[in-house]
């Protein structure tokens, strides 16, 4: 089980611009402004290295919100 | 005319159980050169240590050797000939953003590309395992001459491997042994194909980058074997771009 805000945290953390207080559980993150091809590769290693989770990029494209990405990647580990 | 006589040679290629390692094998194989293959799993060694030893009379031997591992670096070179030919390819590669990068991925990365060719070279040379007039080619990579988000640690290994040949090559060439790098843009081998990063859509969106598309193992294979031979007498201490044309828009 991953726990939804130790995530959120850690998801917060890829973003050097956007306020922290924009991101929530529901948050269409990929409509944020910051959005881009390198927190797409930050994403992906931080599952790797802090969850031990491997996620696709096709993943992470078909999750509208951080709680979809959660879920997505809980679905990794069964 | 390309000589392509290697039947005489004995020549070292390491991480040579997959991918470009395993490609210039085979044609060094092919061309009946006097063959020691390395590699840190032995399956994979055994099988084509096996495959080898059928079509190649002068086939010499596959050595395991994890080349993060020192001891198996002095096995290694215990265990070889004096070299007319020595290939540097075994390499990881990573994709990590600089905010991200961790201590072991640090390591890992430089002690598999960087410090193992410093430690297996020196060694070699201790024990007068090269021979005058030897080539020593080097595996590097154009990310190293280029800004590609999420390959700094990579990137800055080859660049210091970089480094480290043109001295090589200085050094050495008091002995008339030739040292040149080789720089390939992406070609597709497991390397690739099993990072992290990788998908079909971006591999399409890759290979747009590429004006003459992805590169294939054969075509480094080519210019390796151009290096080793005679017909690259004169060459020492040069670094050679073989991306497709990568570098014309990068
Ligand atoms: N493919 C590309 O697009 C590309 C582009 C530029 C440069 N290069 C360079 O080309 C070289 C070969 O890459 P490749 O694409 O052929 O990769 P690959 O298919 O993954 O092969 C790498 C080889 O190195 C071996 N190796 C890795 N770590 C080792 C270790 N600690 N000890 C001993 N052997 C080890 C691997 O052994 P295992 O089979 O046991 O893993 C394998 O034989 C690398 O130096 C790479 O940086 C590749």
């Amino acid at each position: 089980m991953i726990k939804e805000n130790v995530f959120l945290d850690q998801f917060r953390l890829l973003f050097d611009e956007t306020d922290p207080s924009l991101i929530t559980l529901d948050t269409k993150f990929k409509d944020l402004e910051e959005w881009n091809s390198l927190i797409i590769l930050s994403l992906i290693v931080l599952c790797e290295d802090e969850f031990k989770i491997i996620i696709s990029p096709n993943q992470i494209q078909n999750s509208k919100t951080v709680c979809d990405l959660i879920e997505s990647l809980e679905s990794n580990l069964k | 005319m390309i000589n392509e006589n290697f039947s005489n040679k004995k020549i070292l290629v390491t991480g040579a159980t997959s991918g470009i390692g395993l490609g210039i094998s085979r044609m060094l194989n092919e061309y009946k050169a006097q063959l020691t293959i390395s590699g840190r799993n032995q399956t994979k060694l055994n099988k084509i240590s096996n495959e080898f030893e059928l079509s190649n009379l002068n086939f010499n031997k596959g050595i395991l050797a994890d080349v993060c591992n020192l001891e198996d670096i002095s096995n290694l070179v215990q265990e070889i000939d004096t070299l007319d030919g020595l290939v540097l390819n075994a390499g990881i590669i990573d994709y990590t953003p600089a905010k991200l990068i961790t201590e072991k991925k640090v390591i890992d990365l430089f002690y598999t590309n960087v410090f193992s060719n410093f430690f297996l070279v020196q060694k070699l040379l201790h024990s007068k395992k090269i021979k005058k007039g030897a080539s020593i080619v080097i595996i590097s990579s154009i990310a190293a001459k280029v800004g590609v988000p999420g390959t700094s640690i990579y990137a800055a290994s080859k660049g210091a491997l970089n480094s480290y040949a043109k001295v090589l090559a200085s050094e050495l060439s008091l002995q008339n042994i030739r040292v040149n790098v080789v720089s390939p843009g992406v070609v597709k081998t497991d390397l690739i194909e099993n990072t992290n990063v990788t998908s079909d859509f971006q591999m399409s969106n890759l290979s747009t980058k590429y004006p003459l598309g992805l590169g294939e193992i054969i075509d480094i294979v080519y210019l390796v074997q151009f290096l080793l031979s005679e017909n690259s007498k004169w060459m020492t201490g040069s670094n050679i771009d073989i991306d497709g044309g990568y570098l014309l828009n990068n």
